[in-house]
């Protein structure tokens, strides 16, 4: 199992574009992944699940991934919620 | 919300809220959506493996029909209505929608179709669930009429039946409860539907979001009084006045008519203005631009003749929607406005958020004072990525070489410093990606802040243009809050400290040989003209409605006279005194 914690960038709960694009790159590897907000857990698979953590941008989030390619799938989906690196300034 | 209908003849009026605006007429045309039984007519019939497989089945045509519409608007350049459509089509394959189905089918011996009904509840009924906060309260709640879209497509194709659509042969004006996303995009497709009334939605809904795109006027909210109207009426729909008028009579078609033809008539005063230039009786040429919130006010704009967009108040294009244009959708617009005025300057002032001006999407922070307070630069730079994306999509659109950007309440050259290596970071982005780009970018900076009008020559070696926002100068200079009703009458730009500032704003840009263009309300204000003329201003950028008036009024002005007023003002000690003065001149001009 392979997780990492990360600050999220993107809208991903508001907007319907980053959401769309997360999820359609998880369902291209085989592993199971499960993305959590808090003590909410989802399946990054699922768009309604992911919907349903109204992840914001600043959220701290967990990527959990289980089974072939796990390293690369959670690498490939942190860098869709991390655009750019963290600045002093982003963080108010 | 609801009209209170004048019964007499048949003639009668409906109010609503507003969807779009603009004018609408023609006979109306009623259309009940057939209500669908919502599950099966007898429950699970055989094996569940067999509805297992009647569900999957039911689910591929979905998406197929789905597919059709999502290639179709890509192919028309819709990418906000398509991406609204792809939503659809992910829920189709969403592995635990797929799986609680499933379950309901195997474990709980539904039908497919009702086991699917109870899965969408379930989920429309978890986004309508909690209280988070406001804002995204708004997003969830438009997110149910996407799944109530694909609740009846999948339960329509379980029926094999076709989709049961309203058949438009001649021009109306729809009427009907609701549209789903997919209804609206098929009908106002069809170019028959000359305007929109819904009893349902808010003005943000998708399908007044379609109908806008689309520049059919709209008005929701009608809630049963579209009961009222009936097929065959024929309606006279004003968006803007948001109202429905039935079965009108002579005055009343006339009045409508008189409304077109106020909106017609104003081109035609312009058409003959239009190839006159704002130059001075005595010959001073006046860089005259228009101060535009989205592109639409540029069609009218482009008949007379600017000399360019003064301020692009860009936040208008991230209100009223539920979520940020990304840097493609950006970049599209502001090419589009690019390329329709190709040898002027096209200033776009970024994202002027904070004080009065929200975006319902990302949740405002409470502040004390906001117009103090984080906006403006303040907020781009604790911003980043909303900043970032707009630079990006400006630097993709700038192909023509007539962008610019101007940075909204800089009160620090370190602030425009920062934007600039920004701006230097972006470009590196942008070849990373392989988009092509131009690296030729003027920055500018708002004059608003006190700070900076007084010190403007910290701001010569790092701002390529200045742009004096007199509304905002004035409530700060003078410590009164321009939103307070009650203090409108101090806000004066007559004030003597404000006329005598201006002159002084005006000889250091002047010295510095750095234009200064002034685009607050204080631009279009007739009194105000000759002052600011007479003060040395060259470059003045107004609302688009008041750029011929003010063309007009510079080409009756001779500037060494309004030269001589503004001193004569400048020596005064009192606003009225000003205004007093100021009128006669204008009375003798």
């Amino acid at each position: 199992m392979v997780e990492k914690e990360v600050r999220v960038w993107t809208r991903l709960g508001l907007h319907a574009r980053p959401a769309i694009l997360f999820v359609q790159k998880a369902n291209e590897f085989a592993c199971h992944i499960r993305i959590a907000k808090a003590d909410k857990e989802a399946n990054a698979k699922s768009i309604s699940q992911l919907l349903s953590l109204k992840i914001r941008q600043n959220d701290q989030i967990q990527l959990r991934a289980y089974g072939e390619e796990e390293a690369e799938a959670v690498e490939a989906l942190m860098q869709l919620l991390v655009q750019e690196p963290c600045s002093d300034a982003g963080d108010s | 919300m609801q009209g209170t209908p004048r019964r007499s003849d048949g003639e009668m009026k409906l109010c609503g809220l507003k969807g779009c605006g603009g004018l609408a007429e023609g006979r109306a045309k009623i259309w009940q959506r057939p209500l669908t039984e919502s599950g099966s007519k007898h429950g699970r019939r055989g094996a569940p493996r067999e509805d297992v497989g009647r569900l999957e089945e039911a689910l591929d045509r979905a998406s197929e029909e789905l597919g059709k519409i999502v290639q179709r608007l890509q192919e028309e350049g819709r990418t906000e209505d398509s991406l609204i459509i792809q939503f659809q089509q992910m829920l189709l394959v969403d592995p635990e929608i797929v799986r609680a189905v499933k379950e309901g089918i195997l474990e709980d011996e539904l039908a497919a179709e009702d086991a699917f009904v109870r899965v969408m509840r379930q989920q429309i009924s978890n986004l309508t669930g909690e209280g988070p906060n406001s804002d995204s309260e708004d997003y969830f709640a438009g997110r149910v009429s996407d799944y109530q879209d694909l609740m009846r497509r999948v339960l329509r194709v379980f029926r094999g039946q076709p989709t049961s659509l309203p058949r438009l042969r001649e021009p109306c004006v729809l009427v009907t409860d609701e549209l789903t996303p997919t209804e609206a995009i098929y009908i106002l497709d069809t170019g028959m539907v000359r305007g929109l009334v819904l009893g349902r939605g808010g003005g943000t809904s998708h399908s007044v979001l379609i109908a806008t795109s689309r520049s059919i006027p709209t008005l929701v909210g009608l809630g049963d009084d579209i009961k009222i109207i009936h097929n065959g009426d024929y309606l006279l729909l004003d968006g803007d006045a948001c109202e429905i008028c039935l079965n009108p009579t002579k005055e009343e078609m006339a009045i409508f008519e008189g409304r077109g033809k106020d909106r017609r008539s104003r081109y035609r005063i312009l058409e003959s203005l239009k190839d006159l230039p704002p130059v001075t009786a005595d010959g001073a040429r006046i860089q005259l631009k228009v101060n535009i919130a989205s592109p639409e006010e540029l069609d009218e704009s482009l008949i007379l003749g600017i000399d360019g967009i003064g301020i692009w108040r860009t936040e208008f294009l991230f209100m009223e929607r539920e979520w940020e244009p990304n840097e493609e959708e950006q970049a599209g617009i502001y090419r589009s406005v690019s390329e329709k005025l190709p040898d002027k300057w096209v200033d776009i002032r970024t994202l002027d958020i904070g004080s009065d001006k929200h975006l319902p999407y990302h949740p405002p922070v409470r502040e004390p004072n906001p117009s103090l307070g984080v906006r403006g630069i303040r907020f781009g730079l604790a911003h980043r990525n909303l900043l970032k994306t707009q630079l990006k999509a400006i630097l993709r659109a700038n192909l023509g070489g007539n962008l610019r950007v101007i940075l909204p309440m800089v009160t620090m050259v370190e602030e425009v410093r920062l934007v600039r290596e920004m701006i230097g970071h972006c470009m590196g982005e942008l070849e990373k990606e392989g988009h092509s780009f131009n690296p030729q970018l003027p920055l500018g900076i708002m004059v608003e802040v006190p700070s900076t009008a007084y010190a403007l020559d910290l701001f010569l070696p790092v701002s390529d243009f200045f742009s004096l926002g007199t509304n905002d100068l004035i409530q700060y200079f003078l410590g009164a809050d321009r939103q307070s009703e009650s203090l409108q009458d101090l806000l004066s730009p007559f004030h003597p400290s404000i006329v005598r500032f201006l002159r002084d704003i005006a000889d250091a840009s002047l010295k510095a040989g750095k234009p200064m263009s002034i685009c607050g309300e204080m631009a279009s204000q007739t009194l105000a003209v000759p002052l600011l003329i007479g003060l040395g201003f060259e470059q003045l950028s107004v609302p688009p409605p008041m750029f011929t008036e003010i063309k007009g009024l510079i080409r009756r002005l001779d500037r060494s006279r309004c030269h001589q007023v503004a001193e004569e003002v400048c020596a005064l000690s009192e606003r009225e005194e000003a205004k007093a003065l100021l009128l006669e001149f204008l009375n003798n001009s």
